[in-house]
């Protein structure tokens, strides 16, 4: 039973660490926003910015990481504002979060806020922030937590209508 | 002299401290990511500087997990060779909001804090170290916060009164944590608050003065003319409201009752990571009677409300000391907050230092291209301020700015990605 234990914790390591090499944080540099938006044009999405050291976030990505079990067809995109120095904490987050399989970037080596300021020069590095893009791209920022409800409605009641653009 | 001729000048002026030409400053840079290269302050996130009573320019930092100190004795153009603090290594928290700190006492001894992160997540314990001899060496790290549980205890404040004692105060999840196990919820942090009368050799029981803080900003903390700290720090209010609390020390084991002083309703569920800052000032030439007894605290803040965001000023009085004629204060002293910096321009980061009558404000902002540090004054306690003037550029990142003053000469530090550690003298911008 003991060694049974053991063979297993082993294998849970060995798939938790490749899980975490094979990870992809893509750099986030100041013309990805605008990327972002090109990409998913016509396309409801939610740009989630968090950090390593924002005790919330964890809660925030505990929340998204089920949301998104329930409804993996609805579009999410995180962005870590952490250095690569903080990669494997990351990762660590993202995979115990279950949001591995998300898109996935990290700040790159621009100031960070510069990188701010390239995606709103209002957002003064509050996290966990977000920017809620309807598939027309009109945008909604939100400052700290959102709620089941909160996504919903936004999926629900504006993404999904198929309104036309103006 | 225009506005541009200005800004050049400026460049040319604020070399780096450690760097005399633009290839050393590129050779420098790259070095900074070389961990065989020796600690170098030029390198450090986040340095700390303190003047002494000889107008010496002292300075902490962190590298590689130790703790580095140095003075200079010509505004940070050379410095001393730097002394190791801690001889065993550990994890030091060297950020924005969160730095290693040091001040100096009028007997010239020279005190440190930081915060050591532990293995979990936003967990830290907050460290102090002392020297006697002029930093050629320092006392063994000690742990002041007198609970060890495997929880936060950071963003330490530091400072020190004439007769030596030494105050710490910071943001403590032990209550949380209490909280959590009985399964009950908690809000935020708690601010704890210790002292050390026996020269930083031991800390005084620690004593909790406020619950349910924000978790994730500096705690700014200055010494009033009772030699009794204040304490400034960004609290919760009611469900989420992220606004300004300050309290008193009525002596150094009791505290008034904490003002909330900034009434912006900020409600957000998040890590603003932007703390206040806190000067006092007291009346000396050509004040009232009324003036002289009484000290003047100067806050700044920042808060991002939908109604009120951007940065604040405000001036107060001991809230506990009953003011009856106000009226002689002007209008600041009835707590009105002036808006300053531009919010579009992501003005941030403020910092604030008084003397008798003359205030500075200086915050950083971000012109699209490149980081600014910009500076207001009053020679007027605060009531009037000059119009506001860009003092120091820099292309890369840089750090908060902050100011300093050096027997009444004040000055601007400021440490940036490509110049290294900065020191400006702000005599020239405040001149009538």
């Amino acid at each position: 039973m003991k060694k049974n234990t053991l063979v297993l914790t082993l294998l849970f390591f060995s798939l938790f660490s490749h899980s975490l090499s094979a990870m992809e944080l893509k750099s986030f540099a100041k013309h990805t926003y605008q990327q972002l938006l090109s990409d998913y044009h016509d396309q409801a999405f939610i740009l989630v910015l968090w950090s390593v050291d924002c005790p919330p976030c964890y809660d925030e990505l505990t929340l998204l990481g089920k949301y998104l079990s329930h409804y993996p067809d609805r579009k999410m995109i995180f962005v870590a504002t952490d250095s690569r120095q903080y990669e494997n904490e990351i990762k660590k987050m993202l995979t115990t979060t279950l949001l591995e399989e998300q898109s996935i970037y990290i700040f790159s080596d621009v100031p960070e806020q510069h990188l701010r300021y390239a995606i709103d020069p209002h957002w003064y590095g509050e996290l966990p922030r977000s920017y809620l893009f309807d598939a027309c791209h009109n945008r909604k920022a939100v400052s700290g937590k959102m709620t089941w409800k909160m996504l919903d409605d936004f999926y629900v009641h504006t993404s999904l209508k198929q309104e036309k653009c103006q | 002299m225009t506005y541009y001729a200005i800004v050049l000048l400026l460049l040319f002026f604020m070399l780096p401290a450690e760097a005399g030409h633009k290839s050393m400053v590129q050779s420098q840079s790259q070095l900074c990511h070389d961990p065989q290269q020796p600690a170098s302050l030029r390198c450090a996130p986040a340095p700390s500087a303190t003047f002494d009573k000889q107008g010496r320019l002292w300075v902490v930092w962190s590298s590689g997990g130790h703790l580095y100190v140095k003075f200079s004795v010509d505004q940070g153009k050379t410095f001393s060779a730097a002394h190791v603090v801690n001889s065993v290594p550990e994890a030091i928290s060297a950020h924005g909001e969160n730095r290693p700190k040091i001040v100096l006492s009028e007997q010239g001894k020279i005190y440190l804090s930081w915060t050591t992160p532990l293995a979990k997540r936003y967990t830290g314990n907050v460290r102090f170290s002392y020297s006697n001899d002029n930093g050629l060496t320092f006392s063994t790290p000690i742990t002041v916060n007198d609970n060890l549980d495997m929880t936060g205890h950071r963003f330490d404040a530091l400072a020190v009164n004439k007769q030596g004692t030494v105050f710490m105060a910071w943001l403590d999840k032990r209550d949380r944590l209490q909280a959590k196990r009985k399964g009950e919820s908690y809000k935020g942090a708690a601010l704890y608050y210790s002292l050390s009368t026996d020269g930083g050799h031991s800390f005084a029981k620690n004593q909790r003065l406020m619950s349910h803080t924000c978790e994730c900003c500096r705690v700014a903390m200055a010494i009033d003319k009772d030699n009794l700290p204040v304490i400034l720090w960004r609290n919760i209010y009611d469900v989420n409201t992220r606004d300004h609390s300050l309290i008193k020390l009525r002596d150094n084991h009791r505290a008034s009752k904490a003002v909330r002083v900034s009434f912006d309703n900020w409600q957000v569920d998040a890590c603003p990571h932007h703390g206040p800052a806190l000067s006092i000032s007291q009346m000396i030439d050509g004040a009232s009677e009324q003036e002289k007894k009484h000290s003047f605290y100067h806050l700044v803040w920042f808060n991002n409300a939908p109604e009120r965001h951007g940065l604040f000023y405000k001036r107060m009085s001991d809230p506990n000391v009953l003011i009856s004629d106000s009226k002689e204060f002007g209008e600041l002293e009835n707590g009105l907050a002036i808006p300053f910096g531009d919010y579009n321009k992501n003005a941030s980061h403020p910092d604030v230092l008084s003397l008798d009558h003359q205030v500075w404000l200086v915050w950083k902002e971000f012109n699209g291209e490149a980081d600014e540090v910009k500076l207001q004054y009053s020679d007027d306690n605060g009531e009037t301020w000059q119009a506001s003037v860009v003092i120091a550029i820099t292309k890369k990142g840089s750090d908060h700015p902050f100011l300093l003053n050096d027997k009444n000469m004040i000055y601007l530090q400021w440490q940036t990605e490509a110049e290294g550690f900065r020191i400006l003298p702000l005599k020239s911008y405040t001149q009538n």
